[in-house]
């Protein structure tokens, strides 16, 4: 009995979350894809892609795909396996990706995928349409509001 | 004998007790902080600088806990982007498309157990790139893994 006891005793000591449940999964808020989330991109220049990121696991990698609608056709392809973003709980993720100038014009989808450091992922998307460079991003009016997530 | 074996499982149920220091840092729920504090920082806001320029960045790191590690990274904002820490509207140059802009994008260890540094580094600005506007964007992660971000907007002219 007395056994028994120490055994119940030395599962229990160590009550905190990280034995029995992982952390809760990665959570990914795309903020803006596309200058001023226009969800435009151009041939040949380069995609502003922001996203805040929260992993109780710690984030252990980021990976990007963007391809185009019904095909495998993928233009862009990138993975973040180490430095800024990497071993972080919070993190405002902000790059420019480079868009090929042979991408053909049309409909694509962008997969934002985020592991942590258990092996958890999460994957979000969104619509992007890649479009002829008419001197303006957003294809719309100059004067609106930039928008602030703070 | 069974009293012995016991003893064991007692020592064994102590051993393998949680690493307390690593208990400390699941329970931390504060950023570490990026000042400008008894020091003159750089680089600052609304700065200008030019191709070959050297960039005397000095920033002071704390945490509360145990500070980790921290990136420096500077990338064009000829489009006019904005981030959530950017708190001065400096005078931007018209958007433009960049052909050769300015990459930079460095990792810098912090030596374990501290919760102040003070961070120091000249940073070269290569003379053959695209002037205009650069968000200069300072990371810091504690051990935990909470991120601070501090951008700074700064201009490179001729």
């Amino acid at each position: 009995m007395a056994l028994f006891t120490v055994f119940t005793l030395s599962f229990t000591s160590c009550n905190n979350d990280d034995n029995d449940n992982l952390p809760s999964k990665p959570s990914i808020t795309l903020t803006e894809v596309g200058h001023d989330n226009s969800k435009h991109a151009h041939p040949g220049h380069d995609l502003h892609l922001e996203a805040d990121l929260l992993a109780d696991g710690l984030i252990q990698r980021i990976d990007i795909e963007i391809h185009q609608e019904g095909g495998a056709n993928k233009i862009v392809e990138k993975s973040y396996t180490e430095g800024k973003y990497i071993g972080v709980r919070n993190a405002e993720f902000h790059e420019h990706l480079d868009i090929p100038s042979t991408a053909p014009l049309g409909e694509y989808h962008l997969h934002f995928t985020v592991t942590d450091k258990s092996g958890q992922q999460t994957t979000v998307g969104s619509h992007i349409e890649v479009v002829e460079d008419d001197g303006d991003d957003d294809g719309d009016d100059d004067d609106h509001e930039h928008h602030h997530h703070d | 004998m069974k009293s012995k074996n016991i003893l064991y499982l007692v020592l064994l149920c102590a051993l393998s007790a949680c690493n307390s220091n690593d208990d400390e840092l699941q329970k931390d729920t504060e950023k570490p902080i990026i000042s400008e504090l008894n020091i003159v920082a750089n680089p600052i806001d609304c700065q200008v600088y030019h191709p070959g320029d050297v960039i005397p960045f000095h920033y002071i790191m704390t945490d509360n806990l145990e500070l980790g590690a921290y990136n420096i990274e500077v990338h064009n904002n000829f489009d006019h982007h904005t981030h959530s820490t950017t708190a001065i509207d400096c005078p931007l140059d018209p958007e433009k498309q960049p052909q050769h802009p300015w990459v930079f994008n460095k990792d810098y260890e912090i030596p374990a157990g501290l919760h102040s540094f003070d961070a120091r580094h000249d940073i070269q600005i290569p003379t053959d790139i695209d002037c205009g506007d650069y968000h200069f964007m300072i990371r810091l992660t504690d051990r935990a893994g909470w991120q601070q971000i501090h951008a700074v907007a700064i201009k490179i002219a001729e």
